[in-house]
């Protein structure tokens, strides 16, 4: 259930450092809202692409179009018929189906929403969601809001194996309908969620305690199980990053 | 001191710690695992909205606004939705965060009451019925509310994603969620609350 995005693999996407690699996601991604022309907007989402490939392996770099094509068809069907200005390409009767301007937004707008789908998708197939949260603390998310995200992850498996118990003694008391969806099922869910968010709510305060135990909110210096490499490794990839940064926000400056 | 006689450890900082934690997991899960479909779009509605609005009914806005806005970012991170889980994060935490600070007032002094009234006075229940209404209404405001936050940060955030036709496809479907999350975050508030009385002392 919590098996994230993340491919372990050997690639460049991957040897680079997270803090520098959030720093290019962040350019990378304001870029596309940026008006260089839908030339450039496509050029950076191929090399997103392109870099996805040795990232996640070629079978698995053109999963993220299975989940992005329900959205590419919305995109080409209601896109259009918002745009009348320009050349007309395509009517049917009196209904002007699809113009120039029509055509090139609904461009720019699949070649956006792909370019961002895979810049996330770079990140988060490179990257351990261990170092995630580390990269975050490195740029100064406070030592609560880490600990509530790993400890979040803590707790999915727990919660999830509590439905599956819980949904499974219903089921076997007859409470609970299995198969096709229906009334009687959604009915049927309520004393299953009822029970699940008991179970859950009641190991807050063990927890708590259990936290306070292991010496949360003491003052002592706090260490740290793991941490992100540092030294010159991430001075040379965050000059690299900067550097990639001015390069793909001046590149259509340069060429115009 | 609390219903159940104990010392109100809800505002310990470790407390707070892990209720935000456990809130957030119980998104996740709930928007990960939980999908009913909807025969006639082929699409379906997650319960991450009842997650929320329980949580905002339960334990108030700022635990609302972090585990709601977490849990649906980390539901989107280990979906394959990376993309949107920043606005995610932002979009459900303010749905909770003004869900939980309208009902904050109101809510839990109702549900006090409510454990009373196994009285003999007739104007005790009155008062009990009058305020039962008042609850529902102050509960249905702040649904309505989670409701507008959600399905208009969601069409502003779409449309400049990805263009105001297929923003405006998805409002009615997210509207279905949202209403389903409030109703079924209500009644379970409601079940939970009476199953596990202790939970009406954890509101903050």
């Amino acid at each position: 259930m919590i098996e994230s995005s993340y491919h372990e693999g050997d690639s460049f996407v991957h040897a680079f450092d997270p803090r520098a690699k959030l720093l290019l996601l962040i350019t990378g991604i304001t870029t596309l809202f940026l008006p260089f022309g839908v030339e450039f907007s496509a050029a950076y989402t191929g090399v997103f692409i392109l870099l996805a490939i040795p990232a996640a392996g070629f079978r698995h770099a053109f999963s993220p179009f299975k989940l992005l094509l329900p959205l590419i068809i919305l995109i080409i069907l209601l896109t259009p018929p918002f745009f009348k200005e320009g050349e007309v390409l395509i009517t049917y009767r009196n209904w002007i189906l699809l113009t120039e301007a029509g055509l090139m937004r609904t461009i720019v707008l699949i070649i956006r929403f792909t370019g961002i789908t895979y810049a996330f998708f770079l990140f988060f197939t490179s990257t351990p969601l261990n170092q995630v949260v580390l990269t975050l603390r490195w740029y100064g998310l406070p030592l609560n809001a880490a600990l509530i995200v790993s400890m979040s992850f803590r707790f999915i498996p727990y919660i999830t194996t509590t439905y599956h118990h819980v949904s499974d003694a219903h089921k076997l008391r007859g409470s609970y309908q299995t198969g096709m969806w229906g009334w009687s099922h959604i009915r049927g869910l309520l004393p299953v969620l009822t029970s699940v968010l008991i179970k859950s709510v009641k190991t807050i305060p063990v927890m708590a305690m259990s936290l306070e135990s292991r010496g949360f909110g003491s003052n002592r210096k706090r260490t740290s199980y793991q941490r992100l490499r540092g030294g010159r490794i991430l001075f040379t990839h965050f000059i690299f990053s900067v550097m990639i940064s001015l390069i793909i926000i001046a590149l259509p400056y340069v060429v115009a | 001191m609390t219903s159940n006689g104990s010392n109100n450890i809800s505002t310990s900082p470790a407390y707070r710690i892990v209720s935000i934690s456990v809130l957030t997991a119980v998104t996740a899960v709930f928007t990960l695992l939980i999908r009913i479909p909807i025969a006639p779009t082929r699409g379906y509605i997650n319960l991450g909205d009842v997650a929320i609005f329980f949580t905002a009914f339960t334990f108030g806005p700022i635990t609302a606004l972090i585990s709601g806005g977490l849990g649906t970012a980390i539901a989107d991170l280990l979906s394959g939705y990376a993309q949107w889980a920043p606005i995610s994060l932002v979009i459900h935490g303010l749905q909770g965060l003004a869900a939980g600070l309208i009902v904050r007032k109101h809510l839990i002094k109702f549900q006090r009451i409510q454990f009373q009234q196994n009285s003999d006075n007739a104007a005790e229940i009155d008062e009990y019925r009058e305020k039962g209404v008042r609850k529902m209404l102050i509960s249905l405001t702040a649904g309505l509310v989670g409701t507008i936050i959600m399905v208009g940060l969601y069409f502003l955030s779409g449309a400049a994603l990805y263009g105001i036709g297929p923003a405006a496809f998805e409002v009615p479907g997210n509207i279905i969620q949202c209403v389903v999350g409030f109703v079924g975050g209500y009644m379970l508030t409601r079940a939970v609350v009476k199953a596990y009385p202790p939970v009406s002392d954890l509101f903050l």
